[in-house]
């Protein structure tokens, strides 16, 4: 079915169909929050603190589930549970125990974590989040997953970093065709450039801030143009207009929301976000030389 | 879609209820073997309503297939790991894969441990491998083994002349072989029989600069092949970007100066977080087929074929920093040259092809920022281009497909592009950069049930090359031609 998206369809009738919904599919809800490659690691009951913390460690985790064998979540085992637990001993009550800390076992150490479904909305675990540092997603008879602030922060980067370097890169073409054309050249070669996309010379945008992308990107890439801008951009104007032609394209796939930007969109953005930024220093470190005799 | 007789065989084999367990499919690109196997689990849940069906497919093609089933109005659903984390939340029964519904998961998500777990305590009417000649070892093969232990019936599919694992009694199974030299279409007739593409090899000669920079590419390959002897998937996807463009060898170069320069930590934290990546299961043969276009067709894939190529690079400081500074001066070359041989030669090709009657032209590189450097020269000379690379969404790809059958417009694609699509209309294929691998599977989407006229192939290769990544595939594409599409 051309036009709808592919993974929505079906199961009509089916138990599962009532969970799997457009919601799913459409929302940023807690599921997306979770790595999709995480792996839980869990622990038994009847660990000593010294093998876990160890364990902890060589993961890079300070929390993680005690669980017994047939699922149940007991609670969670953390650093600062621990911390907690041993500072508020007394020595006399240490010495009572008759053994380190490390050697005792980590249900004694269990602090109780919120359970959220990956069906729910992100702001309903932030209170939990913020008091626990963690959040476990599922429920105490089968755990799912375990979220993090860092999983938070790592997830809204993900989501918001190809827009900032859009704008980075829009902004850093203006800036370069300012550096190179005055407000002149700008609107001539605006109208030599648009003229035919708009219709007429009285239509075309003749200020940078009221071109669009491919509007920059013509500007640019016409031969015209291109014998002026040719000395900040370097290169070929074949080879920057397909740098252009590139990111305008993961630009519309980005806000006209086609599908997920992959790993390699946001290499190709930063890749020619970091081209930019070095035609930029270039171009300043070049401006400077003029201006000093 | 009308079934061609030996793809109506097909579902009789399996659904004759004296059929044996387990049935392998290889047949030659072309053949329909994906249309057949959605007409057969169309016609499975037609006839038991609440089968369970089970996909395992490359991740590049679960789209695709799931069209595929759709267009037939087969329920299907794709399933990974957000969408099975959804299904294990909302039941509390361990039995939560739907039925009725023909389930696709991606091979490397079904091998991940508690997917495998799942899937192997699952009853399965039906496991259906695509690709399957993929699971023939390793972790690969042991997670076939443990989900196949639950199906009633399986099907595994593969191009000829890739075999497929050998983990089931002969007695359960039975073989259906499709060459396109003993097919017969509806009207009786041999399928394709004399539609032999045409090669037109065009030589260009490289420029002083162009040499040039190929010596510096030499050194920077040179002392990555001595640091990491065992590991040359590195040079050989630089040597494949030099000889595709400048462009592609640009944006390799800066990749690699990036994740050497910074990302490399960053990279390694990531790896420790990925269960799945499985480093020892690479072999050169994997990494050779790892081109821009296949990493950007998947979502799942990409974060762990890069990150699995910085974790095998251990490049000592000494190196790595003239590996860095090779590399920055390989990027300045590029920056500074003027003239491109190749891309001449492919301009001088099109105003040869397009001085007579009108063709449909499709332009093939394995690389995404070689589309967009030649799309970036096509429009410049005033003609229309439509862009097909795996990593567009399935609509826009059926779009731009559909667009070029009816429109005077030339089709730039990867091979993961045109994955799927048949393009028996084509009638000139100018191979930009010429496959590695896979010529067979390439020129399948072309030499399909259909074609009127032989496909004419012109293959741009440079006379001063005798680098091994230009003269074995040449050497590759001249025997496929001359021996025909047809052979094995």
């Amino acid at each position: 079915m051309p036009g709808s998206i592919p993974n929505l369809q079906l199961l009509d009738g089916s138990a599962a169909a009532r969970e799997l919904d457009l919601a799913s599919e459409l929302f940023h809800r807690i599921n997306r929050v979770i790595p999709p490659n995480q792996k839980l690691l869990t622990v038994r009951p009847g660990r000593a603190v010294r093998e876990v913390v160890a364990l902890m460690l060589e993961h890079g985790y300070s929390q993680v589930p005690v669980m017994e064998e047939n699922g149940e979540v007991l609670g969670v085992f953390s650093l600062r549970s621990f911390a907690q637990e041993a500072a508020s001993k007394s020595l006399d009550e240490w010495q009572k125990q008759r053994c380190a800390p490390g050697d005792l076992l980590v249900d004694e150490f269990l602090e109780q974590f919120e359970f959220a479904r990956v069906t729910e909305e992100m702001s309903r675990v932030f209170t939990a989040m913020e008091r626990d540092n963690g959040i476990l997603i599922g429920t105490p008879e089968r755990l799912i997953g375990i979220l993090t602030p860092m999983d938070f922060l790592q997830y809204l980067y993900k989501i918001a970093s190809p827009f900032v370097m859009i704008s980075e890169i829009e902004l850093a073409l203006r800036t370069l065709i300012t550096i190179t054309l005055n407000t002149e050249q700008i609107v001539a070669a605006a109208k030599r450039c648009l003229s035919s996309a708009y219709g007429g010379e009285d239509k075309v945008p003749t200020v940078l801030e009221e071109m669009t992308f491919d509007n920059y990107q013509s500007l640019i890439s016409h031969s015209e143009t291109w014998k002026e801008l040719e000395c900040v951009f370097g290169g070929t104007r074949t080879r920057v207009s397909a740098k252009l032609r590139e990111i305008g394209d993961i630009r519309n796939v980005l806000f006209h929301f086609k599908r997920e930007i992959t790993m390699l969109d946001h290499e190709t953005l930063a890749n020619h976000r970091n081209w930019l930024l070095n035609k930029i220093k270039q171009a300043v470190a070049r401006r400077k030389m003029e201006v000093q005799p | 879609m009308k079934m061609l007789p030996y793809q109506n065989a097909l579902l009789e084999t399996f659904f004759d209820p004296a059929s044996k367990r387990v049935i392998l499919l290889r047949g030659d690109v072309g053949t329909g073997k994906s249309a057949a196997l959605a007409a057969l689990v169309g016609r499975l849940l037609r006839e038991k309503q609440m089968a369970r069906i089970l996909f395992l497919v490359p991740a590049t093609l679960r789209l695709q297939f799931i069209d595929m089933l759709h267009n037939r109005d087969c329920p299907a659903m794709i399933v990974d790991r957000y969408r099975f984390r959804e299904m294990l939340d909302a039941s509390a029964e361990n039995d939560f894969w739907p039925k009725g519904v023909a389930l696709i998961l991606s091979i490397d998500f079904a091998k991940q441990t508690d997917i495998q777990d799942s899937l192997s305590t699952t009853y399965w009417d039906l496991v259906i491998i695509d690709e399957a000649h993929i699971f023939r070892s390793g972790a690969r093969l042991d997670a076939l083994r443990k989900i196949a232990s639950s199906a009633d019936r399986i099907i595994m599919a593969t191009v000829i002349p890739l075999e497929l694992p050998n983990i089931f009694p002969i007695d359960d199974t039975a073989i259906v072989v499709w060459k396109r030299t003993q097919l017969i279409d509806l009207d009786g007739k041999p399928l394709d029989i004399g539609m032999c593409p045409v090669l037109n090899e065009v030589p260009f000669n490289l420029s002083t600069a162009e040499l040039h920079l190929r010596s510096t590419m030499n050194d920077l390959c040179g002392i990555l092949g001595k640091a990491i002897p065992q590991q040359n998937f590195r040079t050989m996807r630089f040597i494949r970007a030099l000889e595709s463009s400048p462009a592609a060898l640009e944006v390799n170069l800066q990749r690699y100066r990036n994740q050497l320069k910074e990302r490399e930590e960053v990279f390694r934290k990531l790896l420790k977080a990925l269960d799945d990546v499985e480093i020892d299961e690479i072999s050169l043969e994997d990494s050779e087929s790892v081109t821009e276009e296949e990493v950007r067709a998947s979502v799942e894939a990409p974060v762990d074929l890069v990150m699995k190529e910085v974790l095998l690079e251990d490049l000592d400081s000494a190196t790595k920093e003239e590996a860095i500074r090779i590399a920055e001066r390989a990027l300045k070359e590029i920056d500074e040259l003027t003239y491109d041989s190749k891309f001449y030669a492919f301009n001088k090709l099109l105003n040869q092809l397009y001085d007579g009657e009108y063709r449909w032209i499709c332009v093939f590189t394995q690389f995404v920022s070689t589309l967009y450097y030649l799309a970036a020269e096509i429009e410049d000379r005033g003609m229309e281009y439509l862009i097909l690379h795996g990593g567009m969404s399935s609509e826009d790809r059926q779009l731009q497909s559909s667009l070029f059958k009816t429109s005077e417009k030339i089709l730039l694609t990867t091979s993961a592009g045109i994955e799927f699509f048949e393009l028996a209309y084509a009638t000139d294929l100018i191979l930009y950069d010429i496959p590695t691998k896979e010529i067979q599977q390439l020129l399948g989407r072309f030499n399909r049930t259909g074609r009127k006229k032989p496909l004419n192939i012109h293959a741009l290769t440079p006379s001063d090359s005798t680098g091994v990544l230009i003269t074995e595939p040449l050497t590759m594409l001249r025997e496929f031609i001359t021996m025909g599409p047809n052979n094995d």
